[in-house]
């Protein structure tokens, strides 16, 4: 039974238990076998899109980033693609519409590249607050904006992917909830509708895990 | 198929980071500034780095101002005149 609007994010199943968050690793049930000697399509399919991926990033990679960045950042990439798109299904729970996940993701990763940027190289940290050719009179002004953008980052990369992931699922709750009580022409125009959205969510949850770890990659760049 | 992965550019043996200059900063003809603009600019990398540090010292310095200030009392105030 539905008590609010949000209460299809509320992670829990009987017994007190919240057994929702096991969604947390359905990724890993995608996760391509080697066993074979000639690889299967899904592990083919697989490489070829670590390697666009890889592709877009090297550019924003910067030259002393450390060679295990790659790595770290298509296991994120994978984990918020599976997580964004497996919730699309039904009864399917989806574990980065929740600020607890997607801020488990982006501070941990903000903090330790602040900790590293100002503990080993804390001059190009404090020049980074200054952009090249800044006027004098906005120098000022401009490290007290790139200090507030800098502490807020971690709050916006999670409540980005968080607020979109919401979004699409609450619209298409909405659209539904209104289908029980309706004629049969309104409910036809509301499934069309339906499937443009699911259509349009499923594109999001792949742009949304892109834009994360496009923005995840910048960050480091600037640190490395 | 393997997945193409940048060529190991630091040692991990001792957690010792190669740490590198980022790229600009020496096109910067830096005997064009005299006097203060030679510490304090927005072109160099010292001299946004001096920017930056400088303006951090500003705001600590008077939020410290703000904090020792002696808050005004009410034994300070004085009484209203009595007939």
């Amino acid at each position: 039974m539905m008590s609010g609007l949000f209460s299809i994010f509320d992670p829990s199943t009987g017994f007190g238990l919240s057994l929702n968050w096991i969604a947390l690793l359905i990724g890993l049930c995608f996760l391509p076998l080697s066993f074979w000697v000639l690889p299967t399509r899904w592990m083919v399919s697989w490489s070829m899109i670590n390697k666009t991926v890889l592709k877009e990033l090297s550019s924003l990679f910067s030259s002393s980033s450390p060679s295990g960045m790659s790595v770290l950042v298509l296991g994120l990439f994978w984990f918020i693609i599976f997580s964004n798109f497996l919730g699309l299904f039904p009864y399917v729970f989806t574990s980065t519409a929740h600020i607890l996940v997607t801020l488990s993701l982006a501070f941990p990763m903000w903090m330790g590249f602040m900790l590293f940027g100002w503990l080993t190289r804390p001059i190009d940290m404090l020049a980074h607050l200054v952009p090249e050719g800044t006027p004098t009179i906005l120098m000022m002004f401009m490290v007290c904006i790139e200090t507030i953008s800098n502490l807020i980052r971690p709050i916006t990369l999670s409540v980005r992917l968080a607020a979109n992931m919401i979004a699409g699922h609450l619209l298409l709750t909405l659209l539904g909830s209104q289908g029980v009580s309706a004629s049969m022409v309104i409910l036809t125009l509301i499934l069309v509708t339906q499937f443009f959205l699911l259509l349009l969510e499923a594109a999001v949850a792949v742009i949304q895990s892109y834009v994360f770890v496009v923005l995840t990659t910048l960050y480091s760049a600037e640190v490395y | 198929m393997s997945i193409a992965l940048r060529p190991r550019q630091i040692s991990f043996n001792k957690c010792d980071f190669t740490v590198t200059r980022m790229a600009g900063h020496s096109a910067v003809d830096e005997a064009k500034f005299t006097g203060l603009a030679r510490y304090f600019n927005g072109e160099t990398r010292r001299g946004r780095a001096n920017v930056a540090g400088a303006t951090y010292a500003g705001i600590a310095l008077v939020a410290a101002y703000f904090m020792m200030r002696k808050k005004p009392s009410k034994m300070d105030a004085v009484p209203p005149a009595t007939k």
